[in-house]
């Protein structure tokens, strides 16, 4: 490949003086002439004349002044990496070994490069502005090593105000702890989010702006890196993304700018393309394909960005823990959930169609009736609406989702009250009994449903799961056993069965709103008073689930060993089968399979009762089915 | 309102550790006395060593009577011999001056010196007998375990209706009065509800023969009231024999196996037994008594509780509840009355009572032992 004739020009500075006699083995074939680096540089004129390749290994800013002379005088340029020089020798994929890396300098057919010119200076990997966590990170780094490195830098980090102004003179206005244009697409993880975009002959900048706008988005995306989860063209939610034939970087202070690792320049920062400005001998070329080079190939991609309203608030002196959205940013959520307030004949309808729904499952004692009755339950909707307008103190909103959920809490007493007293018989069935046992572990339903029915509720893709979560939380049911003890003129039925609705209500509004405040639809709680109010109702409801909470664990311990218990009683054996307890105002009822091999007489049954007694402190009342093993 | 809701916490917190102590018993400077008496030598020996470790555990835990008088324990050996046993309760009784007597002497011993004990007119607890003839016509001594009456017909109608055994043969200690009761209790109420006995016999028969004919006889259950030994014996017979019927024994085994011989403890592995407690299992909840004795016990001893250590707490701790009220504690009719009105007492494991005869009501625990362990089967009321 080698052409006799050729003038080549080898650049060499202190550190690769010894390289000359290698180089100078390949003179059999072509002209080689050696000159040390600051001989060229004095006089590089005389000594490019008649020159039709330039070979160098010097330094990284001697080496950019070389190559800015090959690029002005039009010189194809072969590069001899030193040996600290990894980094280059990556970027241009040279070979390790040093004869294949002299034959490689030496060739003839170079290939075409952009070069992108920052303020003057020549950037050839990449040039970073202000504090970059995380994406300047070497892609190589060890998962334990990424960690320790962009721990250290999380500290102090803060937003400022940045302009960007692209070549088809779009300025965007944002806050970023800092940004990058990334010219070498491989080796950081900047590189990786941008891997499939561009070439070094596109034509084009790339820009990635670091904006964590909250310390849980920093750890959410720090925990994608160590994940190894950063697609291309799939941006985290702390990183923002441009791509222009010019640009120009603004920044509210003056800030440095570290180009190829080394403090050069500062902002404001202007940056553009010379296409194809470099012939340079690589290897294997993976990103030679030339771009269009027009503004229409232009890219912005800054929607995790904050804009508008959010810049004030992400400005601040550290990022906060939870992140802030505006409400434009989600002007979807904000009209459904002001639509979820406002009172309507529908939800009057479906208050009442539900509830009385709920109220004949709950005397049918069909399960399947008073799951369709939660299904059609409205409730949850202005409940959620609530929590949004306490965590924001938007005044309209949670004073008309409160006269909602008040009416509809009103209707479904009312309404369940009236079936009772209407109806001739009054069963309690297990579904009701279920209902008045309300514990910590209900508490624990509403908290997931609270957080399920605030989450499902910001994203549209997964609203349809919110009838889940009225299952699982099944407002209306425990409403309706309230209503039937109402009805009944029953206060402790009234009581425990409101007080499983308190619970689902409270829990609901509390851990939606701090899965809205966690999502970033609010930068505080601003109405802290309410939610000071509500909290407190949620201590105060705890109490008593705590206490039923420990009965039923009590319960559930006593059920489980009673199916091992027996009764010798006047010499008669009796296995318990199948115990269950009941816990009432005054006393307690025990449902028990009894079995027993011998005929059971009364004297026999009032020891025996005499016997579970004992294991009780509260009055028993005993309903035992006998079965005889024949 | 953020300092406000830890307010709360501490408040509660607060409250409900003040709901929970009572106001601490002053020492009043007197003594009462409570005479042990037990076998410190002999064969015997790990059991009356461990009743009275039971035993001491619990003072730990229960050093003062309501009015705070201090209560000692004053340990004598029963020596294994009756003469012995009463020249030893008779210093108890006439020079140390004890209130009362806790006995860890199985049934056999203390059937012999029965008549002796109601003649010192002094209260006395037996802590591992189970021969109900102990307290038949006593004024007495009060049981603390369950009787062999109730022990054996929950062992043959757990047979029967449980594990639906319809044929078993019992080998029983032709001597020990306790095994033969229990032997004669369980043939009864087995045969009563339709079990098929395929065998009486006493322990001195055994060996390979008799247990070939057993076998021959389509039986499917052992029954074994007799000695740690003797089970051990039919153990390794049977092994040998390649012969593995169900196996079921009376109370105490593991403990006198743990105590006596440790080394085979695995050979009873599989193995049902009547017990007075559980080591795992659902019924496995210590009541107060119980976590505290287990705690006081473990730091004077180390190791883990048994049936006897556990008997020795409990009959320890039903003596202080009825002297607290005779206080001050030297009216002995008094004492004998409040034990013998002893009503769900709160003990190691379960509700103890004792009746006006001296017998305790308190469930019989049907165990299988595993591993050094008894894993609760099924608890009987």
């Amino acid at each position: 490949m080698r052409e006799q004739g050729r003038n080549i020009v080898f650049i060499y500075s202190e550190d690769s003086a010894d390289l000359q006699e290698s180089v100078s083995k390949y003179s059999a074939d072509m002209v080689i002439q050696a000159y040390s680096l600051d001989d060229f540089l004095q006089r590089p004129e005389t000594i490019t004349r008649g020159v039709d390749h330039i070979v160098v290994s010097a330094p990284m800013a001697e080496l950019k002044s070389v190559i800015r002379i090959a690029v002005d005088h039009k010189l194809s340029i072969g590069i001899l990496p030193l040996k600290s020089q990894k980094t280059l020798a990556r970027y241009f994929r040279l070979p390790d070994d040093l004869s294949d890396q002299i034959e490689l300098a030496l060739q003839e057919n170079g290939q075409a490069r952009d070069l992108i010119m920052c303020n003057g200076e020549l950037v050839l990997f990449k040039a970073a502005i202000g504090r970059l966590p995380v994406i300047d990170v070497p892609d190589s780094l060890s998962r334990w090593n990424t960690l320790r490195n962009v721990l250290a830098r999380f500290r102090g980090i803060r937003l400022l105000g940045f302009t960007f102004v692209t070549a088809g003179g779009k300025k965007i206005e944002t806050a970023a702890a800092g940004c990058m244009i990334v010219q070498h697409h491989a080796g950081s993880l900047a590189s990786r989010l941008i891997a499939n975009d561009g070439s070094s002959r596109d034509g084009m900048i790339s820009l990635v702006i670091a904006a964590p706008l909250s310390v849980l988005d920093y750890f959410l995306f720090l925990y994608q890196v160590l994940k190894r989860d950063l697609a291309p063209g799939n941006m985290p939610r702390t990183i923002g993304y441009i791509k222009s034939s010019r640009l120009k970087i603004e920044s509210e202070v003056p800030l440095g700018v570290d180009i190829d690792g080394e403090a050069t320049t500062q902002t404001p920062l202007e940056c553009e393309v010379w296409p194809d400005a470099l012939s340079v001998n690589t290897g294997p070329v993976t990103d030679s394909a030339p771009g269009r080079r027009d503004d229409s190939n232009e890219r912005i991609d800054i929607k995790h960005l904050p804009i508008g309203n959010e810049l004030a608030k992400a400005k601040k002196k550290a990022i906060p823990f939870f992140p802030y959205a505006s409400e434009e940013r989600f002007k979807d959520l904000f009209v459904a959930l002001r639509d979820d307030a406002r009172m309507s004949t529908a939800y009057v309808m479906l208050m009442l169609l539900s509830t009385l729904l709920a109220t004949i499952g709950l005397y049918q004692n069909s399960t399947a009736v008073v799951i369709g009755a939660m299904l059609l339950a409205p409730l949850m909707a202005p409940i959620i609406s609530f929590a949004m307008g306490m965590l924001r103190l938007d005044h309209d909103l949670y004073r008309h989702s409160a006269f909602k959920i008040v009416i509809g809490i009103a209707l479904a007493l009312c309404s369940a009250a009236l079936i009772t007293l209407l109806f001739p018989h009054k069963p309690v069935t297990n579904e009701m009994l279920g209902r008045l046992s309300p514990s910590l572990l209900d508490l624990g339903v509403a908290i997931f449903a609270g957080i399920a029915g605030a989450y499902t509720k910001s994203y549209k893709e997964i609203l349809q799961s919110l009838a889940g979560v009225a299952i699982a939380v099944a407002l209306v049911p425990p409403l309706a056993v309230a209503g039937i003890g109402l009805g009944r003129g029953d206060p402790y039925f009234f009581g425990q069965a409101f007080l499983l609705f308190s619970t689902n209500l409270v829990g609901i509004i509390v851990f939606a709103a701090l899965t809205f405040r966690v999502l970033g639809y609010s930068a505080a709680i601003k109405g802290k008073r309410s939610m000071g109010y509500v909290v407190l109702a949620l201590a105060l409801i705890t109490i008593p689930l705590y206490l039923t909470y420990d009965d039923f664990v009590e319960k559930i311990r006593w059920e489980q060993s009673w199916q091992k218990e027996r009764f010798l009683v006047n010499g008669k054996y009796i296995i318990v089968r199948n115990a269950e307890i009941l816990h009432r105002r005054d006393r307690d009822i025990v449902l028990m399979d009894i079995m027993a091999r011998e005929r059971l007489s009364r004297d026999d049954l009032d020891a025996f009762k005499q016997k579970v007694q004992t294991n009780f402190s509260r009055k028993l009342v005993i309903r035992a089915n006998i079965i005889y093993i024949l | 309102m953020k300092h406000f809701l830890p307010a709360i916490m501490l408040l509660l917190c607060f409250l409900a550790s003040a709901c929970d102590r009572s106001s601490p018993v002053v020492p009043s400077g007197e003594v009462v006395k409570i005479g042990f008496l037990g076998p410190q030598q002999g064969p015997d020996l790990t059991q009356g060593q461990d009743t009275l470790e039971g035993v001491l555990a619990a003072q730990v835990v229960l050093p003062l009577l309501n009015n705070g008088d201090r209560i000692e324990v004053i340990a004598e050996d029963s020596g294994n011999d009756p003469d012995v046993t009463r020249r030893a309760m008779q210093k108890l009784v006439q020079e140390d001056g004890v209130s009362v007597l806790l006995l860890g002497i199985d049934s056999e011993s203390l059937l012999q010196i029965a008549q002796f004990v109601e003649s010192l007119q002094t209260p006395a607890i037996a802590l591992i007998a189970t021969h109900p003839g102990i307290v038949s016509g006593s004024a007495f001594i009060n049981q603390l375990c369950f009787d062999d009456d109730t022990q054996g017909a929950v062992a043959a109608l757990f047979v029967r209706d449980e594990l639906l055994i319809k044929r078993a043969a019992v080998i029983g200690h032709p001597v020990d009065r306790h095994s033969k009761y229990l032997q004669a209790a369980f043939e009864k109420k087995f045969t009563d509800t339709g079990g098929v006995l395929t065998g009486s016999h006493s322990v001195t028969e055994m060996g390979e023969l008799l247990l070939r004919h057993l076998q021959e006889q389509k039986t499917e259950l052992l029954y074994l009231p007799v000695s740690a030994q003797s089970v051990l014996q039919v153990q390794s017979i049977l092994d040998e024999m390649g012969w593995s019927p169900e196996i079921m024994a009376g109370d105490g085994l593991l403990a006198s196996v743990l105590g006596k011989f440790p080394e085979q403890a695995g050979d009873i592995d599989g193995i049902y037994a009547t017990d007075l407690f559980s080591d795992r299992g659902d019924f496995v909840r210590h009541k107060r008594l119980g976590r505290a004795a287990e705690a006081s016990f473990d730091d004077l001893f180390g190791g883990k509780e048994n049936t006897f250590t556990s008997l020795g707490a409990e009959g320890y701790a039903i003596v202080v509840h009825a002297m607290n009220q005779c206080l001050p504690a030297v009216d002995k009719q008094c004492i004998k009355t409040a034990i013998r009105s002893t009503e769900n007492f709160e003990g190691i494991m379960a509700k103890i009572s004792i009746d006006k005869k001296g017998r305790a009501t308190r469930p019989v625990y049907v165990n299988t032992i595993e591993n050094g362990f008894l894993d609760s089967v099924v608890k009987v009321y």
